[in-house]
């Protein structure tokens, strides 16, 4: 007997439910990849950028992958796709630009100005778990400073293009002065902690203002809503509905199909789904801190704000029709 | 020195004076007095290198040298071995891990990693390090870290702690998996302490074995090269099993230098109260009786039960007899698990300062807990291992005076063989503790742990090689994939949380009471006894408290109870027939031979007989219909030649008795030795082929039955009868019990033939032979005379 047979029969006889074997796993052929044509056309020709040469050593999926997506062979086995977007973006309710004029105490958080740069950030990763197993395979962010917006996306297609995404995402967090995130605190940051140091690397982050919108928001809504996700925030509070989304707990999946059968479509549809998580929170970060200025307006709930902003060491002035509040 | 005589040289001596007392008044009672004179220390100077500081702390304690085996500990560990140190309760072992530890931290800002078996114990150390620290200001900082542990503290644990104290199974589940929040600890890891380590054996052994690869491989990747400093009771192999654990050879310290005081313990077997059916007198009562007298003679005393339920009926018993007594008002306080904390330092302080006479426990106060000093242990029944009697008795003792221990065995056939056998107290260990880290399923289990801790490398080993094959086939489940030359993990979820390092492999039982609505987890069964223990129909007991099963949900994995009053018990009905694969040695001798190797074992359970209590008289049957159970697994097995049967036994059916009676006898000597749970470790007889098997049957007769079911007359079947006695690993894959007592097979077979020898019994009784009654009622022998026979065709021998 070999040690297939003979493993599947002592599992078998100690009760242990064995994994589904390789060749039955359902492949869900209901997904059709969505197209891409606003973001399509919004990459000049490849960011102008020569093709580098690490195209040269990806294999043919890959490469119709990256075209697929629109994205180039940073690495060999890391995708990068970069779109320069206008101040003008619409993403539901709120444009990009108006992200700039929030305040400087928006959200009980002292923030650097927008020209020294703010990343508003997000992952996919192989499981919620966490621990030193789980794999951030796609990492991006919308880039906001003196220059512009700019949405970036690097995604793994190998678990061997890794060392060079957290060299860009070490990039990114060297270039900018806050990060923002949902959840980052607990979930993001720990995770490429943990992948920074399995790759005998470090994180950079002591200069940095990190807002993790999850904390405010649950503030603010945590007593009105049911719950205090992201997509429950973009619909209440931007206006955002998302047609065709991939749900996020099937991203693992997509990730685990490409590796194993190649199958391009779901990690597409995951990448759309990750444009618009990181759209949403520069456009929830707008949201929030008019609810915070605002509070019944949005529906907010006032008492959870003014506490929280006391925590934080602001006086809050009330009386007036709108919550002003100073360090 | 004769006892006699010590007793007149010390007449001051109370716990002496009640072991002669006891000894002649009921010398039929008491089956030996074991004597261990008393021992003065063996010291040796503080070693050089240690620095001021700790001189200064360890004399703030009153310690200015050291126990020979610290020394020796000390030296080993310093010149970079891997140490085990063997030593009784009470002789200082802890230095002989504080001391380098402490040494290392102070002098190059080292971190140690210390695993106890359990939180109370972890929580002592860390109190006792506290202590030292306190002495000289050492500045090293120790911390629990363990399912308690606050999550605002763990942090500080991570960053701040230089001693980390935890079990293995927050290792294996809390840290391991997270160990690049661990990364500063595990570059500076230098030292690993193993304590109890003899707690670490079978299938939990085995686990461990397999977080220690998993601890080094994560400790290598940080650079670390962690040096192991093991403690144990005494075991016979205490370096092979260190070995087996660490995954290197280790140096054993083996000779305690601590000093003692006497100790005498005294085997006590209860009195025959009806001979013809040999039933004892219950240990209970002959252990209350030896409790009051050392209390009424002003003797400290702990006396140790072996379930809570006992506890309890030791205490009121106990309670009950002092309270009536005015005069003596003696204070007597229950001590077990699932008391509150509270309540347990409350007696903890009482016991400190004299403020109780005696306390009745379980194995909650055999090992750490400060109580002070005691002068009489009585163990009510034997506690499964020797290394455990020896703990518990440790209990008793202080400086310059006789600490007594009485053993007060039960019905049970093991403790009935112990209280007639004093060698096994009075010898060298014959306990071994095995382990079997590379029990296929354990393996499995732990490979995918570590492939989640950090890829595989292609050719990397895990314990003894490369693991590639297993790899392999996990990557073909979907929960590794191959890049390049690494393995990397791409399953979701988070593996260690499905291993639990107490069983052999996942699919355990939840039993749920869903008695007045509510429905709450009383118990988890393990896979492999669920058939046997939770069909429906079956009384299921906690706590000596009856369970009713209504209905077993087999692939949900649950079983749904009802509290009941019944007074009867359930006993399922057990038919396993095991085929011999494939025997990897033999040995013949004689007309006899003994074999190991890989057997494919079928149990089907088709029904249940319903006992009622004392008078065990047979009330009904049930049907069970549940999927057979099969599996592959090691065994020893013994047949003898048909010649040879022919030759001695009149009738096979008499031959057959023979078999039953000594599987009974060499199960209870091999478990003995090989310290295996008497479950853990299977027994059968049958032919070898799987064609047919014997049991003893609920009217106490041996029987054999055809794979079918029908019965099978060894008289008429034709030349084929080769009974085989079996002894297996309960568990499929195995569990490495069975294999290593093939070299023991003579010891146990002899052990086997003495038990059933000198068993007072004159036909056979169920202590020795178990319950079997003779296959026809005006046999000419009986079935003990039949065991014998058997017992020496396979090698017994008189003693020459
Ligand atoms: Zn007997």
């Amino acid at each position: 007997m070999d040690l297939k047979q003979r493993l599947r029969a002592l599992e078998a006889a100690s009760g242990r439910r064995t994994l589904p074997d390789s060749g039955t796993t359902a492949v869900s052929a209901a997904h059709a990849a969505p197209h891409l044509p606003a973001v399509r056309a919004a990459i000049p020709a490849a960011s102008g950028r020569s093709q580098p040469a690490a195209d040269l050593l990806a294999t043919g999926a890959e490469r119709a992958l990256a075209q697929r997506l629109g994205a180039v062979h940073m690495a060999p086995g890391l995708l990068f796709r970069e779109v320069e977007l206008a101040a003008a973006h619409r993403h539901g309710g709120q444009v990009l630009g108006e992200v700039c004029s929030i305040g400087e105490q928006a959200l009980g958080v002292a923030l650097p100005p927008p020209a020294s740069g703010w990343l508003f950030l997000d992952t996919e990763t192989t499981g919620l778990a966490g621990g030193t197993g789980t794999l951030v395979f796609l990492f991006g962010a919308v880039q906001v400073d003196a220059s512009g917006f700019r949405l970036r996306q690097w995604l793994l297609t190998r678990f061997g293009g890794e060392a060079a995404m957290l060299d860009a995402i070490r990039q990114a967090f060297g270039e900018v002065a806050m990060i923002v995130s949902f959840n980052g605190k607990s979930f993001d940051l720990p995770l490429l902690r943990t992948r920074m140091r399995l790759h005998a690397r470090a994180l950079e982050e002591r200069h940095l203002v990190h807002l993790d919108l999850l904390h405010p928001a649950r503030s603010a809504f945590g007593a009105r809503w049911p719950d205090v996700r992201l997509q429950t925030a973009e619909q209440r509070l931007c206006d955002y509905r998302r047609d065709d989304d991939l749900p996020g707990s099937e991203a693992p999946l997509a990730f685990t199909r490409w590796l194993r059968h190649g199958e391009a479509d779901g990690l597409v549809r995951v990448m759309q789904h990750h444009r618009d998580d990181v759209l949403s929170l520069v456009s929830l970060s707008v949201a929030l801190a008019e609810a915070y200025r605002d509070p019944q307006r949005l529906g907010a709930d006032e008492g959870g704000i003014v506490r929280r902003l006391n925590r934080r060491g602001y006086r809050v002035r009330e009386g007036q029709r709108q919550l002003a509040f100073s360090p | 020195m004769d006892p006699r005589e010590s007793a007149r040289l010390t007449p001051d001596d109370p716990a002496l004076a009640l072991a002669d007392a006891l000894v002649q008044r009921y010398p039929d009672r008491i089956t030996a007095r074991i004597v261990q004179p008393a021992r003065s220390a063996d010291f040796r100077p503080l070693p050089d290198w240690l620095d001021p500081a700790l001189r200064q702390a360890l004399g703030g304690r009153g310690i200015t040298q050291l126990y020979s085996h610290q020394a020796e500990a000390l030296a080993l560990s310093r010149a970079g071995h891997h140490v085990v140190v063997v030593t009784p309760t009470a002789s200082g072992k802890s230095l002989c891990y504080h001391l380098p530890v402490l040494a290392a931290v102070r002098a190059r800002g080292a971190k140690a990693l210390y695993l106890f078996p359990t939180k109370a114990l972890a929580q002592d150390q860390v109190a006792e390090l506290n202590e030292l620290n306190r002495e000289a200001a050492l500045g090293v900082r120790a911390f629990t870290f363990d399912g308690d542990t606050p999550g605002d503290a763990r942090q500080a644990v991570r960053l701040k702690g230089d001693v980390v104290v935890s079990n293995p199974d927050m290792l294996h589940q809390g840290i391991l998996p997270h160990h690049t929040k661990w990364a500063q600890f595990f570059e500076n890891l230098q030292f690993v302490v193993i304590d109890e380590m003899h707690s670490y054996r079978g299938i939990f052994g085995s686990h461990v074995a397999n977080v220690m690869r998993r601890l080094r491989r994560i400790a290598a990747f940080y650079g670390s090269h962690p040096q192991f400093i093991l403690c144990s009771a005494t075991l016979a192999n205490p370096a092979e099993l260190a070995e087996g654990l660490i995954g290197a050879p280790v140096m054993a310290v083996e000779r305690s230098g601590a000093p003692s005081g006497a100790r005498h313990l005294l085997l006590w077997n209860p009195p025959v109260v009806n001979p013809d059916l040999g039933i004892r007198a219950s240990n209970r009562s002959q252990t209350t009786r030896i409790a009051r007298r050392a209390i009424a003679a002003g003797l400290k005393t702990i006396v140790f039960a072996n379930s809570r339920l006992m506890v309890e009926v030791l205490t009121k018993y106990l309670k009950d007899a002092f309270e009536r007594d005015i005069q003596t008002r003696a204070k007597v306080s229950a001590y077990r698990g699932g008391y509150l904390p509270d309540e347990r330092r409350r007696t903890e302080r009482a016991l400190r300062a004299d403020g109780l006479d005696c306390v009745v426990t379980t194995s909650a106060l055999e090992l750490g807990v400060d109580i002070g000093s005691l002068d009489v242990c009585i163990l009510n029944g034997y506690p499964g291992s020797i290394a455990a009697t020896w703990q518990r008795l440790g209990r008793a003792g202080r400086r310059g005076r006789t600490a007594l221990g009485v053993l007060v065995a039960s019905s049970d056939a093991l403790d009935q063989y112990l209280v007639r056998n004093p060698a096994f107290f009075r010898d060298a260990p014959v306990e071994h503790a095995r382990i079997h880290p590379d029990q296929l399923l354990i393996l499995m289990e732990h490979l995918r742990c570590a492939a989640f801790e950090l890829p595989f490398r292609q050719g990397e080993a895990f314990g003894p090689g490369p693991v590639d094959e297993y790899l392999a086939y996990l990557a073909e489940s979907g929960v590794l994939h191959l890049e390049a030359d690494r393995w990397h993990w791409m399953a979701e979820g988070y593996p260690a949380n499905a291993v639990s390092l107490r069983s052999v492999a996942d699919g355990n039982f939840l039993v749920v009471d869903h008695s007045n609505d509510r429905k709450e987890v009383i118990a988890e069964v393990d896979y492999s006894a669920a058939a046997m223990t939770l069909y429906e129909g079956a009384i299921y007991l906690v706590q000596a408290r009856p369970y009713q099963v209504e209905r077993l949900d087999w692939t949900g994995r649950k079983a749904f109870v009802r509290a009941t009053r019944v007074d009867y018990y359930t006993d399922a009905i057990d038919y396993t027939r095991l085929r011999i694969l494939d025997a990897f040695d033999t040995r013949v001798d004689g007309g006899s031979t003994c074999a190991r190797g890989e057997v494919h074992l079928l149990r089907r359970v088709p029904g249940f007989k319903k006992i009622k209590y004392y008078s065990h008289e047979n009330v009904g049957y049930g049907n069970i219909s549940l999927p057979d159970h099969e599996m592959h697994t090691s065994s020893l097995w013994w047949q003898i030649d048909p010649r040879v049967l022919e030759q001695t036994f009149e009738r096979r059916a008499q031959a057959l008795d023979g078999f039953l009676g000594a599987a009974h006898a060499l199960h209870l000597v091999a478990a003995l030795r090989s310290m295996a749970e008497r479950q853990d470790l299977g027994r059968a007889v049958g032919d070898g082929n799987g064609e047919w098997f014997a049991t003893v049957g609920a009217d106490s007769r041996g029987s054999a039955r055809r794979a079918d079911g029908a019965r099978f007359d060894p008289d008429r079947s034709g030349d084929d009868f080769v009974p085989t006695v079996f002894l297996y690993d309960n568990f499929p894959g195995g569990a490495g019990m069975s294999e290593p007592l093939y070299g023991q097979a003579a010891e146990v077979v002899q052990g086997a033939w003495q038990l059933v020898l000198e068993c007072p019994c004159r036909q056979g009784c169920p202590a020795c032979i178990g319950p079997i009654l003779a296959a026809e009622e005006k046999q000419a022998a009986s079935p003990k005379q039949a065991v014998i026979r058997v017992l020496e065709l396979l090698g017994a021998r008189a003693w020459t």
